[in-house]
């Protein structure tokens, strides 16, 4: 019988992913499916539950707070993925050239604020940004721009501007090593090929380096999708955790994370997951449908 | 093959039986024993491995005491601070799946009543432990704030956290001509008072000092300020002091009267040792935990003197904030060992009398302070007896409206307050905010 | 792709990536500095030149954890969980990659779909198969789940799809080379960029994991890194200059594992520049 299915090459992948898929069943989908089963209750204290089929979904669907907590995430998310990705291409390909000088210690140098812990990233906000004693208002100040101090950390379109760019600044060094290591399955011969034809760095770079780098491309748009969406730490550090100024900074997961383990209720932070879980599901497959890896 | 089953589990019973009469023999044994003689147990009598978690590391330095107390009681104790609310996270995550470990673990302010609510803490009342019978030693909130519904006594703290106000007695000088405390508390003991001193503040600096690092600072007692709960008959009932403090942090910020941080911030901490604020809202522990360790590093390390430039006045409300409960958990195996460490960290006289000398902090039982509280001269201070003072104002607190929820709500009235104050939202919109807010936390309660 | 004639353009490259490299390193650099600084100073400002409190921050750390023990606990899950996660993820991806068997596609979208639920809740559930498998307080629960690790199979997966030929596989079942040597000395080297950029992550990930070992471990011997850093803080007193002391020291580690990977995608650009 297993002669029989594996006499077809192909079916011998099959024992390739199935280490995989007995770690994946022994320890992921216990937990997936508690979280699903949560999703069904509602807490009477910290320990007892009551079942209220689907009233936790019922209750988000009709609460603009969710819808909210959408449109911040998507917000932050656009704001520092467009930026990110341009900047990490750029660098990724201005880095693989063997002519720059020190590009080992760019490399290196540029990923460090992936390092840098969010804890003291707020620590180092709040000194920079209080009312009256913030560095950023003692600087306007002293240049004229202001002739008052401005509460930052009350200002909506400021804070989420705050989050994006600190977002880019943490992850521009990641994906860009991602690009770099995409880049090196394209093969330099290529690159001589066009050289030979005559065409110029910037063609070479939309006609062979973009193409090629699809698959790339689509792991970092997925990836992105799928962490990007899921941001709540930074928010959270820069707001004390409470997703403020008027829930300007409350993202999906940060509203989860709340609702979760500040205000115990497990059973409507479980259907947050699962509608977290359907968005990026969707835009996911949007984004395999958009970048095509077989053409 | 089924006879041969049978016979397999009948003496599987069989032997089961003979193990459970061997167990109740070695069990019954020693009662029989303590019975006979009507000896109770000596604290030497205890013997085992209790493991204790908390989130405080003051618990650190009390293990110790313990142990050499019960010479053969071995605690394994873990700290795992609530910093991004780990702390909660791994208790809830550890006792939802009924687990036997931790045998005691702590609880604070903010969250302890739905410990209590749970029933994650053994209720202790009544025999074998008996902690009605300490009630007569005890500051009686502080056992009976951990009462559950069925009115039984829960956990015990070793400290009791009535509340205080600490000033700068050379901007007292500058401003009101003296830094005598009487005189002083005169003008912090009322709310109106206490917002003129700050225009005299900042008339006298010329608005480069202020009375107050930020109106956040006062919450803790505006909080305490009410004659019943938050949450009346599943109705959502907003204090007035509340309404009377989200004006009064708006005039505080438009005129200047507070500096503008937001208590916990660093910026908050900075302001105790650069002399821009006159006043702090603090209670018990946040004299020796909290002002002197920012405000005087280095004399607070033992590399300097105290320059006795703090002192004490009386708020202009009375308050308790804060404060740390040990309970023992429902589901341990060794009640019996828990209790003993609960019992020793929340009533002990012996214990409780070198923890205040040692630490300053103020304990819960009535007795030790009693004792003590005549001897001290906080150098800090200028050579004022804070203890005396506290004394007093332990029995003045009153937690008894106190509710599960009280932590969530008061920091999203907090949140609205921020937003008003900034002139980032009107008045009555922060309050319609803030019964939205309510509505997250509990979306059952009617907030109209 | 730079050309050499330009050296206006030159100049506006390298300013450029001066910038970029100011504003990575700066706020890095703060952190470490700040681990030679006072409680009391972290909070009332910003430093650029080191202060003279590293033996006091380090006696803070040695009084109130045991550093050095969380180090080694945290070698001790993040080693084995990488070796685990970069040869099962390159068999998985291999096997998704190069063969065409009956529901790849939706196979493929669970191993995807397990990456897209948040993880803060997953660990409730996980909590209680760790009890029922007898397997809570050990760093099984910590390092053997990291067999599948999906976003490295990902990764990967793309990679070998766009990099390594189908005829190169064809080649060596001519050459009569079973399927598992093919895999181990075929791709493996020509995924190995792949691989290391990947395993980088996942070290740097288990390294800085604080929730997962702080829920699931109970003795404090046990303890990883993180852990044992968050303990350093003091109920009344953050202790910022011990905490920054306690990060620069877990940092250490991941700056060599990124220099010496740095150096070991450089070899992987070589040989990709060979092979083609």
């Amino acid at each position: 019988m297993a002669r029989g299915l594996f006499r077809n090459r192909d079916n011998k992948g099959y024992l390739f992913i199935l280490p995989y898929f007995l770690a994946m069943l022994t320890f992921q989908i216990y937990p997936i499916f508690y979280t699903f089963y949560l999703s069904f209750f509602k807490p009477l204290n910290l320990i007892e539950n009551e079942f209220i089929g689907f009233g936790n979904y019922a209750r988000l669907l009709q609460n603009p707070l969710f819808y909210t907590a959408i449109g911040n995430t998507w917000f932050i998310w656009l704001m520092n993925y467009i930026p990110q990705i341009v900047f990490a291409l750029l660098l990724a390909v201005i880095l693989t050239n063997p002519r720059i000088r020190g590009r080992e210690l760019f490399r290196t140098v540029y990923f460090l604020p992936n390092l840098v812990t969010a804890a003291s990233i707020g620590v180092l906000f709040a000194v920079l940004l209080d009312f009256r004693s913030g560095a950023l208002n003692h600087i306007l100040i002293d240049i004229g721009v202001f002739t008052q101090p401005y509460e930052w950390i009350q200002d909506k379109m400021a804070m989420r501007i705050a989050v994006s760019l600190i977002q880019w600044w943490q992850w521009f060094g990641y994906t860009m090593i991602i690009f770099m290591a995409g880049l090196s399955a394209i093969s330099d011969e290529l690159y001589e090929a066009a050289h030979i034809d005559g065409a110029s760095s910037i063609q070479a770079f939309f006609r062979i380096t973009l193409p090629l780098l699809k698959p790339t491309m689509l792991y970092v748009m997925v990836t992105s999708l799928i962490g990007g969406l899921q941001i709540f730490d930074i928010p959270r550090v820069l707001t004390n955790g409470r997703g403020g100024p008027d829930n300007a900074l409350t993202t999906m997961v940060l509203y989860l994370y709340n609702q979760a383990f500040k205000n115990f209720n497990l059973g409507y932070a479980s259907a947050l997951a699962y509608a977290l879980f359907i968005m990026i599901l969707v835009f996911s497959a949007i984004s395999f449908k958009l970048i095509r890896t077989r053409d | 093959m089924i006879s041969r089953k049978r016979v397999i589990s009948t003496a599987l019973l069989l032997s089961m039986a003979a193990f459970s009469l061997v167990g109740c023999k070695k069990a019954e044994a020693p009662k029989a024993a303590e019975a006979a003689d009507a000896k109770p147990m000596t604290r030497a009598d205890y013997t085992g491995d209790i493991v204790v978690w908390s989130f405080t590391d003051e618990l650190q330095d009390m293990m110790p005491v313990f142990e050499e107390a019960y010479p053969n009681v071995n605690v394994e104790f873990t700290v795992i601070p609530n910093q991004d609310e780990v702390y909660l996270n791994k208790i809830n995550t550890t006792l939802r799946s009924r687990s036997a470990t931790p045998d005691a673990f702590t609880g604070e302010a903010a969250y302890y009543k739905q410990f209590v609510d749970a029933g994650y803490w053994e209720p202790i009342s009544d025999a074998p432990y008996n902690a009605e019978e300490l009630m007569s030693d005890l500051i009686p909130y502080v056992p009976d704030s951990s009462r559950n519904a069925d009115g039984k006594i829960t956990a015990l703290s070793w400290q009791a956290t009535p509340g205080a106000l600490f000033y700068r007695r050379s901007i007292a000088k500058d401003v009101l001509g003296t830094d005598d405390p009487d005189t002083v508390s005169e003008w912090t003991s009322d709310l109106n008072k206490f917002y003129e001193l700050g225009e005299k503040v900042r008339e006298t600096y010329g608005g480069s000092k202020y009375l107050l690092a930020g109106y956040s600072d006062m919450s803790e007692f505006i909080f305490n300020l009410r004659d019943q709960p938050y949450i009346v008959n599943n109705k959502l009932v907003i204090p007035e002091g509340l309404l009377d403090y989200m004006r009064i942090a708006k005039d505080m910020r438009d005129n200047g009267i507070e500096s503008g941080t937001t208590t916990w911030q660093p910026p908050w901490f900075s302001s105790m040792a650069d002399a821009s604020v006159m006043c702090y809202i603090l209670p018990t522990w946040g004299l020796h935990y909290v002002l002197k360790p920012n405000a005087e590093p280095e004399a607070n390390e033992g590399k300097a003197e105290f320059t006795g430039d703090w002192a004490l006045a009386v708020p202009p409300a009375s308050y308790s904030w804060g404060g740390t409960w040990i309970g023992i958990n429902a589901m341990s195996q060794k009640k019996d060992l828990a209790w003993q460490i609960v019992k020793f960290l929340g009533s002990d006289p012996d214990f409780l009398e070198h923890w205040a000398k040692s630490t300053g902090d103020f304990v819960a039982n009535t007795k030790v302070i009693d004792k003590i509280k005549g001897d001290f001269a906080e150098p800090f201070l200028g050579g004022q007896n804070h203890y005396a003072y506290f004394a007093e104002e332990a029995d003045k607190v009153d937690v008894s409206h106190r509710g599960p929820w009280d932590f969530q709500i008061q920091n999203a009235w907090g949140d609205q307050v921020a937003l008003y104050a900034s002139g980032n939202k009107s008045f009555d919109n922060a309050v319609a905010d803030f019964k939205k807010a309510v509505k997250e936390i509990l979306p059952d309660v009617d907030v109209d | 792709m730079i050309s050499k004639k330009k050296p206006a353009m030159t100049v506006v490259m390298y300013a450029f990536l001066i910038i970029l490299f100011v504003i990575s390193i700066v706020p890095f650099y703060m952190m470490i500095i700040n681990s030679t600084r006072s409680n009391v100073e972290i909070s009332q400002g910003v430093y650029l030149l080191p202060g003279d409190q590293l033996k006091a921050n380090y006696d803070i750390i040695l009084k109130k954890v045991n550093i050095w023990r969380g180090f080694i606990s945290s070698i001790m899950i993040a080693l084995p969980a990488v070796a685990l996660s970069a040869f099962f993820s390159a068999l998985t991806a291999y096997g998704f990659a190069k063969f065409h068997f009956r529901f790849k596609e939706v196979l493929f979208w669970l191993v995807l779909g397990t990456m897209m639920i948040p993880q803060q809740l997953g660990l409730i559930g996980y909590y209680d198969l760790c009890v029922k498998l007898n397997l809570i307080d050990t760093y099984t629960p910590l390092i053997l789940p990291n067999i599948a690790n999906a976003s490295m199979v990902f990764f990967i997966r793309s990679y070998i799809e766009s990099s390594i030929p189908d005829s190169l596989i064809e080649a060596g079942l001519i050459d009569g080379a079973g399927e598992f040597f093919i895999f181990r000395r075929l791709i493996l080297p020509l995924a190995m960029p792949a691989i290391a950029t990947m395993s980088m992550f996942t070290f740097i990930y288990k390294w800085n994991d604080l929730i997962n070992p702080l829920v699931l471990l109970n003795s404090s011997e046990k303890f990883t890194l993180p852990v044992v850093i968050s303990n350093i803080r003091g109920l009344y007193e953050t202790n910022f200059g011990a905490i920054y002391l306690g990060v620069t020291i877990s940092v250490v580690p991941i700056i060599i594992v990124v220099v010496i990977f740095s150096k070991s995608l450089i070899k992987g650009l070589v040989v990709g520049a060979v092979k083609g």
